[in-house]
């Protein structure tokens, strides 16, 4: 209990968590940044702190940005993370009705209470999970990293190919460095700085930060929309009305939250398309303004980042873009996210479950005041914008090693992950690739030498254990479900 | 810029056949690491990865190739000027880091930057520099302030200021 509420009682990671929120409600609703780009670059700002302090900003900043990204789909109809898509479709609709205020005061509401959700799932689901994972041999790691690599599937985009082709290169640049097994050079081209791998950080922000801005300079002629926001608090009788419909929602956004492979967008599509489905009377049509239809996504989408952490924490892999680079800060941190985090750091656990409720809080305090000031900040213009997150990613990059050969890494990944985003890529799975790269590795060449490298003898192994079967079986299940996803995600998105 | 487009954008095939060409670079450093040899050598990965990776470029070029080209150049549509001077800028920024030390360099490229993107706005061309320069100084000081007072990282400083001013007059 007492690390549950470290954060809520010490002053400095009170206002860490304050910070965070604010600034992330402020960087998801600014389009053109993300909650990803933002949390990349917090991690070299932040490498150097104690862990807690580290974690209590970038899970504020993951609650705030989540939420956030809702504001501009309300406001200007363009979702500022993923995860708003849904909120878009009801939410601009209202806002042109001239309800952009009740609109954001409801998916205000809805997302703590959704957030809350996720953080009792966290607290209730991680120690089961986690003290099952304890009876993992190398092989059922193995086919954990590959269950983390399916989330290949929804971020690649449209193309499958696309986005297979940037998962293994996200493993192969993973590769690069002294093998930990044989300390034999891999990808060094004999070169001393390449013998420590690629800086993690650089390339992280290399292609969410420095690619992201280059990309929004063809949008540097859009003009923002101006919205007239008045009155914010929603009036009780709505929140007592939807309040069953964001439970539902919330409890839709922490299952599909926590599957690998999934997200907040996905959560919040299929709270949205569930959502449609079961309500008989909708304020309004779907699409034309109902509240519902803003309700549901809001709920899942933060419900969905509590769920996100349970695979995180309890087996070391990412529910999704944000939870890959916050699982990478851990790593950076000298942690290993998996079942032996709740063993030898179980107080860090309860500090992020605690840090999260209180995240959500904030997120209430901020999401329904400073409104008029934030519809200013919201209509930033990119020429202004575009300039300062370049410079915010080259001072991270630098701080990191106090290297310009690192931020020369970070133009070049920028270069690169700006190309692959113009002819179509998505550049989440090199990320994905280059966290879950070396864990794949390693787990398939000690599973293997495990069984003197007689591949035919770890086949029965693993059809003789009822756990790896259980596994197997569940990572056939996501594969599957990729598919439909997939499917639903491209038919609620057109 | 999902894939939805029905049409080919410039360069798009050439990328294909570099992405390919990457593939077999890493096909290669696998098979350097007996990665054909041995199911637990350090190639191993590497040569997976690799393997994955021109199987999908080679389908990624041939879709590429049955869609449609577009009329634009590939100036006009990947590397426009705005893209183009704002990748040099960096570049030119990044260079001059160490040399002139963070502060200077990073005033010089945010009233540039903003200046140049913001050309052609509603405002006059001195109001503009005004505001470039304004902008560019608070943001220095915030960053500062921020970061090297706040979260104590070290910026750089400068090894031709550091030989032309005393000692305590660097940041």
């Amino acid at each position: 209990m007492g690390f549950f509420l470290l954060s809520w009682l010490d002053p400095s990671l009170l206002m860490l968590t304050a910070a965070g929120t604010l600034a992330g409600i402020y960087i998801g609703a600014i389009p053109g940044l993300s909650v990803t780009m933002a949390a990349s670059i917090l991690i070299s700002f932040t490498f150097a702190w104690e862990v807690n302090a580290a974690l209590a900003l970038i899970a504020g900043v993951f609650t705030g940005g989540v939420y956030g990204g809702s504001r501009s789909a309300i406001l200007l109809n363009i979702p500022g993370a993923p995860a708003a898509i849904a909120s878009a479709l009801d939410g601009y609709p209202l806002a042109r009705r001239g309800e952009a205020g009740v609109a954001i005061g409801l998916s205000t509401v809805m997302s703590v209470l959704g957030g809350f959700i996720g953080v009792i799932a966290l607290a209730v689901a991680a120690p089961v999970i986690s003290e099952f994972a304890l009876l993992f041999a190398p092989r059922d790691y193995l086919l954990l990293a590959v269950m983390g690599l399916l989330l290949v599937g929804t971020l690649s985009g449209e193309s499958l190919a696309k986005g297979l082709f940037a998962g293994a290169l996200g493993i192969a640049l993973g590769m690069v460095g002294l093998d930990p097994m044989t300390a034999e050079g891999r990808f060094t081209l004999g070169t001393v700085q390449l013998m420590a791998g690629i800086p993690y950080v650089a390339a992280m922000i290399g292609f969410f930060g420095v690619s992201e801005a280059l990309v929004q300079l063809h949008n540097l002629r859009v003009k923002p929309v101006k919205q007239d926001v008045s009155r914010i608090i929603p009036p009780w009788r709505l929140i007592r009305k939807y309040l069953p419909l964001s439970l539902r929602s919330s409890l839709i956004g922490v299952v599909i939250g926590a599957l690998p492979g999934t997200g907040g967008d996905i959560a919040a599509l299929m709270a949205y398309d569930q959502a449609k489905r079961t309500v008989k009377n909708p304020s309004r049509p779907f699409g034309e303004g109902a509240y519902e239809g803003l309700i549901a996504p809001e709920s899942a989408n933060n419900a969905a980042v509590g769920g996100a952490y349970v695979p995180m924490l309890t087996l070391g892999i990412p529910g999704d873009a944000v939870t890959a680079v916050i699982l990478g800060a851990l790593f950076i941190h000298g942690l290993k996210p998996g079942p032996m985090l709740m063993i030898e750091t179980p107080h860090l656990f309860w500090f992020t479950v605690g840090n999260l409720a209180l995240a959500n809080i904030f997120l209430l305090v901020f999401g329904l005041t400073g409104i008029r000031a934030f519809a200013k900040l919201v209509e930033c213009p990119p020429s202004v914008l575009i300039p300062l997150i370049l410079v915010l990613s080259v001072v991270g990059t630098y701080s990191i090693q106090n290297s310009v050969v690192d931020v020369y890494f970070m133009l070049g990944f920028g270069i690169f992950g700006y190309l692959l985003k113009m002819y179509g890529f998505q550049v989440g799975p090199v990320i994905l690739g280059m966290i879950l790269g070396p864990m794949i590795d390693v787990s398939w060449r000690r599973a293997v030498i495990s069984v003197g490298d007689d591949l035919g003898f770890l086949v029965e192994e693993a059809v003789a254990s009822p756990l790896t079967m259980v596994l197997m079986a569940f990572m056939a299940f996501l594969l599957l479900s990729q598919v439909k996803w997939r499917a639903l995600g491209r038919r609620l998105r057109s | 810029m999902h894939d939805q487009r029905r049409r080919r954008e410039p360069g798009e095939t050439l990328f294909g056949f570099v992405l390919l060409l990457m593939s077999l670079a890493v096909m290669a450093e696998g098979h350097r690491l007996r990665g054909f040899e041995e199911v637990s050598a350090p190639g191993i990965t590497p040569l997976a990865a690799g393997v994955v990776m021109a199987i999908s470029a080679l389908v990624i070029i041939l879709r590429t190739r049955t869609l449609v080209p577009t009329e634009a150049g590939f100036a006009t549509r990947i590397a426009p000027r705005d893209i183009a001077l704002s990748v040099l800028m960096i570049a030119i920024y990044m260079a001059l880091l160490e040399p002139i030390g963070f502060h200077i360099a990073t005033f010089a490229f945010l009233s540039a930057l903003i200046l140049y993107l913001r050309r052609g706005g509603p405002a006059s061309p001195l109001r503009g520099l005004g505001f470039a320069l304004l902008l560019a100084l608070v943001s220095v000081v915030a960053v500062h302030v921020v970061f090297r007072m706040v979260f104590t990282v070290v910026l750089p400083q400068g090894w031709m200021l550091r030989s032309i001013l005393p000692p305590g007059w660097l940041l």
